[in-house]
């Protein structure tokens, strides 16, 4: 598969829950690698691991970089991106190119959950999970753990239910409650496990779809995609027919890349820092500013004690100055 | 005499008045500090449960006020600022909820500001207001210079001066050139105050983007849209939110929401916002606010907003230009 010195882009994407890299043709756009990684929270050490295994996957030429996902600026300037963008947008931008005539994306990731309404490619409308993670990826995770099955299993389990139960699909707790409820009642492990995806799928189109006009085709994307029990509850509950693209869980890598390419067909230059990222330390210094009553929560990241990003400061007297390489004492 | 104006709710509507009135009247006026984490801890931990942000965080600007050593803290009893009109109302409330929570504060000036019948009222209050404070003659001349004031201010407005520019003197720079119209809607409080609000106005100004609010639209062209629902708005902020949002709709690119989670009056006003904008097919964004939202979704959500908005635009030049 992995030619030498392949012309690419490369995307990457670093979530509260997974990192995922994404390795595109530069002119057939087509995915040659991906990985999928754990954050874990540490998504310092988990970029610099995802460099070292792409590293090792081949011989790369790589044309530009995007990042996205919430740790997008963190990874934007170690990496030295050339597209730092939204998780929304480099989600939809994956998706028109998977299916160009999409119509509507429904994104469950680890803890987020999104839904985009497209109109001839372009996102017309779009909402996310506000406050509260209740029907992300990580309660299904959770979830699988209290009833001792594999999360990669949850999806094969729930497809063999024939009658499932009706479970509370509002709130995490009463869900849960329910769902004991359910089960020392006798119910079968299947028909809880299906109930389950019907109530997020409930949950899903009453609140982060509620009042969208979702058409098809559809496209069913994020780690929980891989949940055929899912599936199967968003076809049953839309009548219609979901599509699931073959690369998932990297969408958001995708899309970054994507718009990386984009950048640099315009005519750009890269500021792609190479893979110099893997034998160089990070480290951050935080503190909590007490000048003023604001409390600012500062964070430097040093590249080998060298400073390279500030943020999180409101009066902007700590931002980096272009100029400024060496130590910056705060 | 010092009287102490705490910098929260109202005061982003009507402090030209009040500051120009009790200016007139001898007295020295003493802002509270603009909102921080500090004064929003501890309007958090001590206002009563079940209010929104904003009345929480005026508990704390109150209190900021109790440590500057003022001699009367002024929080006025709004009822009604328009005829058949009220105001939520918790700021009904206002001045029991501070006298009762916060402890060795100054005595309390609260003047009832009830509008519902007509404006008489209102003058009446503020008469017997000043007259504790100066003779007759006096207070009248305040209440005509603080409604000078109000006038000038609202004018202003009128006039696309920015709120932040007249009342802080802050420097709003708004491009010449901006990329996007955008209808920004929500209470002043909640705008304006960079704490509350996590500087979305700033935020959208500093990328580039044509702000417009509903204070700087006329009265006449608010009631004017607002008129069109079958039933009367009472509630004086949502008539004006629901104008706005009627007027904005045929000039703007996209509409943002702005509320405080748990506002009752939003939760009425948002919905039918939602309705006109897909009536006109303008992408709506809605942002509650609350104590523990974080920066970092709320950017996220203008980022992506902004984001598919330009991509609507480009792809409609687009397909203009290919021969439609």
């Amino acid at each position: 598969m992995l030619r030498q010195n392949r012309q690419v882009y490369l995307g990457v994407d670093v979530g509260s829950v997974s990192t995922n890299v994404a390795v595109i043709d530069a002119d057939t756009t087509e995915v040659v690698h991906k990985l999928y990684l754990r954050t874990q929270g540490q998504p310092i050490k988990t970029i610099q691991q995802g460099m070292v295994q792409l590293q090792a996957a081949g011989e790369w030429d790589i044309k530009g970089v995007g990042t996205t996902g919430s740790a997008r600026q963190l990874a934007g300037v170690m990496l030295g991106s050339d597209v730092i963008k939204n998780e929304i947008t480099a989600h939809a931008v994956a998706a028109t190119h998977e299916i160009p005539s999409v119509r509507t994306i429904l994104e469950i990731g680890g803890q987020d959950s999104k839904i985009m309404i497209l109109q001839d490619g372009v996102v017309t409308d779009f909402a996310m999970n506000t406050v509260c993670a209740a029907g992300t990826g990580s309660f299904l995770d959770q979830q699988a753990a209290r009833l001792n099955i594999p999360i990669a299993e949850f999806g094969d389990i729930a497809l063999k239910s024939e009658n499932p139960v009706r479970i509370a699909g509002r709130c995490t707790v009463f869900a849960e409650s329910d769902m004991i409820h359910k089960q020392q009642l006798g119910h079968s492990l299947a028909d809880i496990l299906a109930g389950l995806c019907r109530a997020m799928v409930r949950n899903y189109i009453n609140n982060i779809g509620k009042g969208k006009s979702i058409g098809g085709p559809v496209v069913f994307q994020g780690g929980v995609a891989a949940n055929l029990g899912m599936r199967r509850a968003f076809s049953d509950a839309l009548d219609l027919e979901i599509h699931v693209p073959e690369h998932f869980n990297v969408m958001g890598a995708i899309g970054a890349a994507l718009l990386s390419r984009e950048f640099i067909i315009r005519g750009n230059e890269t500021k792609f820092l190479g893979f110099a990222v893997t034998d160089s330390t990070y480290t951050t210094v935080g503190l909590e500013c007490q000048e003023c009553s604001n409390h600012c929560e500062v964070v430097n990241i040093l590249r080998d004690s060298e400073a390279i990003a500030v943020w999180g400061c409101r009066c902007g007297k700590f931002n980096l100055k272009r100029e400024v390489t060496s130590h910056i004492a705060i | 005499m010092r009287i102490g104006i705490p910098r929260a709710l109202y005061y982003y509507n009507y402090s030209p008045f009040w500051i120009r009135f009790w200016e007139t009247l001898g007295c020295e006026v003493v802002l509270s500090s603009e909102s921080s984490k500090s004064i929003m801890d501890w309007g958090v931990a001590h206002a009563v449960d079940g209010t929104c942000l904003p009345v929480k965080v005026y508990y704390g600007h109150v209190y900021d006020l109790v440590t500057k050593n003022v001699d009367y803290i002024f929080v006025p009893q709004l009822i009604s600022v328009w005829k058949k009109e009220y105001i939520c109302p918790k700021f009904m409330g206002l001045p029991d909820m501070v006298r009762w929570n916060i402890p060795n504060a100054p005595p309390i000036l609260a003047p009832v500001i009830d509008g519902r019948k007509s404006g008489y009222q209102i003058f009446c209050a503020y008469i017997d207001l000043g007259r504790k404070f100066a003779p007759l003659y006096k207070v009248l001349q305040a209440y005509r210079n603080g409604l000078q004031a109000q006038h000038q201010f609202e004018e202003s407005l009128a006039q696309g001066v920015p709120l932040p520019t007249l009342l802080q003197g802050e420097k709003c720079q708004a491009s010449n050139t901006p990329r996007l119209k955008l209808g920004l809607l929500g209470h002043e409080y909640l705008i304006y105050d960079k704490m509350i609000s996590m500087g979305v106005f700033h935020y959208l100004q500093a990328h580039n983007c044509q702000v417009l609010t509903s204070e700087q639209i006329k009265t006449s062209i608010i009631f004017q849209h607002s008129s069109k629902l079958p039933k009367r708005m009472f509630w004086t902020s949502g008539r004006q939110i629901l104008g706005a949002a009627g007027h904005l709709c045929n000039q703007v690119d996209g509409l943002i929401s702005l509320v405080a989670f748990g506002c009752g009056t939003d939760s009425l006003t948002t919905d039918l916002v939602q309705r006109y904008s897909r009536r006109q097919d303008i992408p709506h964004l809605l942002l509650s606010l609350d104590e523990h939202t974080g920066e970092a979704g709320l950017i996220t959500r203008l980022e992506a907003f902004i984001d598919m908005l330009e991509r609507r635009i480009l792809s409609e030049i687009d397909s203009s230009a290919h021969g439609e």
